[in-house]
């Protein structure tokens, strides 16, 4: 560790306090923070969008605004999570849970605030652990064969599905019902179709960004019916003397909160196809489980918010471990801001380290510097942008609803992923009404194909399954799941 | 749905159905030599730990309603899904420009309160509901909106 530390070159990492590239990373995380709150856009896209503007640019200029902009729409999709029950990415789903109720009960500025911390001290913890334990991280994620994908797929859907809402069975039937869903479209094994019943649009599957908005935006938006011949008014209210800044309560008393979070979030982020969501869940999961108040989550808990929010861009560190040292991007992000990085010349691999020291550092410290000009930006413009809950709703959800349907649409420009959103906007109506949990259906859309994938490879390869449970890191995760289901029906939840 | 309870056994009733499907489709997926299980496999595993569960929730729910506590959806809900689908419907031949706005307008109409001025206040969102849209997607990232019948 200590050699990390000394082998940082530290006279390449001043040229990064230059005013033009602190004004390039201001603008990243602007622009990423505009990209972020926007229905359907996320970070990738944003990271995306911004590629060919950076091929002019000297590569230390690339590296940060592309990682600024990726800091900014990690970020961005909490506010959409937390004023608007509108998860713009899967990083957001396990911010919504806590933070919409925090915002219905008035307390908008405070949720807001803790977000915003919440997400700086993820996305350093994420940054310290890659400049610190990078080369062990990545040793530990290329431990991850076939059986420990399964386990630890399995150990993240049953931790949430038992921690998450008021019943174990019914969270169970929602992580299943979730992998159900996730069968039909080509299978990634046989590239054959299944269960499409002859239907083009439903070759890709249901996709994930539909999915996410459909369960969480637009059943919020059924729930206040239209033509009732009532006055419709706000769920929302808004406290304008309440502060945007956190208490130090509440940042102290969450402490081993944000430690627990980060970490979880660093590690679910180095194991490739994870991501921000399922560490999120996994993070609130067990906040939940080591509370004193756990009655709380889900009805407006800021431990549930800041577990969420340190998680998931925790995973932006911890992404880039495993993207920068192995060449494997953790997720859809990574591997469009990988594929930035080595226009601009950067060579994934252990040699990062050797060769090109000041690259990876260099990426490390705009990562530092972004989250704080991100929590700059957040706490400059949070006090306006707290304020659209108070537009009146015949205004609003007009507005939300077809931003939602153009920013699926936008996707693949295909009106397939609208029909997807709405059927599971009228799935996730049910469903809230009937107290199953949202949150282990959509990690079981993200995690079904991965343990099926990783299922059968197992089977094709050894013939058994017995290493599930013969390798012991898989062991380890299985052992987990059982404690979870266990704890759950210790707690009478099931 | 008269009741909660029932609106629940209707869910899960709906659930057995679908799962009923998938299981006989799942007979007509092709299956290779080389693959051990085949890609029926996974789906008949999940259909059959979703069958237990669905049973275990009924039982459950049976023996003590208040275990699961479920509240019935209101159904004027699914107004606004199907006000959508059919915008999706039309916005295809007809064209972004000219369904957006009188789908705003009705979807103003319909979340305002009741009062003389709601014409206008559905007006104002219609317009500037469109542009917004138009702004951040066809001009912001240049995704191309149904262009409908003012393309011809």
């Amino acid at each position: 560790m200590l050699e990390a530390i000394g082998n940082i070159p530290w006279d390449s990492l001043a040229a990064l306090s230059s005013p033009r590239i602190l004004l390039l990373l201001l603008l990243g995380v602007t622009g990423g923070l505009a990209v972020g709150v926007t229905p359907g856009l996320g970070p990738t896209i944003a990271v995306a969008l911004l590629i060919p503007v950076t091929f002019t640019m000297p590569p230390d200029e690339a590296f940060a605004i592309l990682t600024a902009v990726y800091v900014g729409g990690m970020s961005g999709g909490a506010l959409t999570a937390i004023l608007l029950r509108l998860p713009g990415t899967p990083a957001s789903m396990a911010t919504v849970l806590d933070g919409f109720p925090l915002a219905q009960r008035g307390e908008a500025g405070r949720a807001i605030g803790n977000a915003i911390v919440a997400s700086f001290c993820g996305t350093v913890i994420g940054a310290l652990f890659l400049v610190l334990l990078a080369p062990l991280l990545a040793r530990f994620a290329l431990k991850f064969h076939f059986a420990e994908y399964a386990a630890v797929s399995i150990f993240a859907l049953t931790s949430v599905a038992a921690l998450t809402g008021s019943s174990t069975a019914l969270g169970l039937l929602s992580a299943v019902l979730g992998m159900l869903l996730a069968t039909v479209g080509l299978t990634q094994e046989d590239g054959l179709p299944r269960f499409t019943f002859g239907l083009t649009d439903l070759q890709a599957g249901f996709r994930l960004i539909p999915a996410l908005i459909g369960l969480f935006a637009v059943s919020q938006l059924m729930k206040t019916p239209i033509f009732t011949r009532a006055e419709s008014s706000h769920d929302l209210k808004l406290d304008p003397g309440g502060s945007y800044l956190p208490s130090a309560r509440d940042v102290f008393a969450n402490k081993m909160n944000y430690i627990r979070s980060g970490i979880i979030g660093t590690f679910v982020g180095v194991i490739p196809a994870l991501g921000g969501g399922p560490a999120a869940l996994i993070a609130y999961a067990q906040a939940r489980n080591a509370s004193a108040d756990r009655d709380r989550f889900g009805k407006g808990s800021i431990e549930g918010l800041i577990a969420s929010e340190t998680a998931n861009n925790a995973t932006i560190g911890g992404g880039l471990i495993i993207a920068l040292t192995v060449g494997i991007p953790g997720d859809p992000t990574s591997a469009v801001l990988l594929g930035g990085l080595m226009i601009h010349g950067a060579q994934p691999g252990p040699q990062l380290f050797g060769s090109t020291p000041e690259i990876l550092y260099g990426i490390y410290f705009s990562l530092f510097i972004s989250s704080m000009m991100m929590v700059a930006v957040l706490f400059a413009v949070g006090r306006y942008i707290v304020h659209v809950v108070r537009t009146p709703l015949y205004a609003l959800n007009p507005v939300l609803l077809a931003m939602c349907i153009y920013g699926v649409f936008s996707l693949n420009n295909s009106l397939g992923d609208v029909w997807v959103m709405i059927g599971f906007g009228c799935l996730g109506y049910i469903m809230e009404h009937l107290r199953y949990p949202l949150p282990p259906l959509v990690l079981g859309l993200i995690l079904g194909p991965l343990v099926e994938g990783n299922v059968r490879k197992l089977l094709g390869s050894e013939q058994t399954l017995a290493p599930l449970v013969t390798e012991p890191l898989a062991l380890g995760f299985l052992v987990l799941s059982v404690v979870s289901l266990l704890m759950a029906r210790r707690l009478a939840r099931f | 749905m008269s009741s909660p309870r029932s609106a629940h056994f209707l869910f899960l009733s709906c659930l057995v159905l679908v799962c009923a499907v998938l299981f006989v489709r799942s007979f007509y997926l092709p299956r290779f030599d080389w693959d051990p299980v085949g890609m029926a496999f996974w789906p008949r595993v999940l259909i059959a730990a979703l069958l237990c569960l669905a049973a275990w929730i009924s039982i459950t729910s049976v023996r003590s309603p208040d275990t699961y506590s479920p509240t019935r959806p209101d159904t004027r809900g699914f107004r606004l899904p199907a006000l959508s689908l059919l915008y999706i419907v039309s916005v295809e031949p007809i064209g972004f420009l000219l369904a957006t706005p009188p789908f705003l307008f009705l979807l103003a109409l319909g979340w305002s309160p009741v009062s003389g001025r709601s014409i206008i206040r559905g007006l104002a969102v219609a317009v500037v509901g469109t542009f917004l849209v138009l702004a951040v997607f066809q001009l912001g990232v240049d995704v191309e909106l149904p262009p409908g019948l003012l393309d011809r």
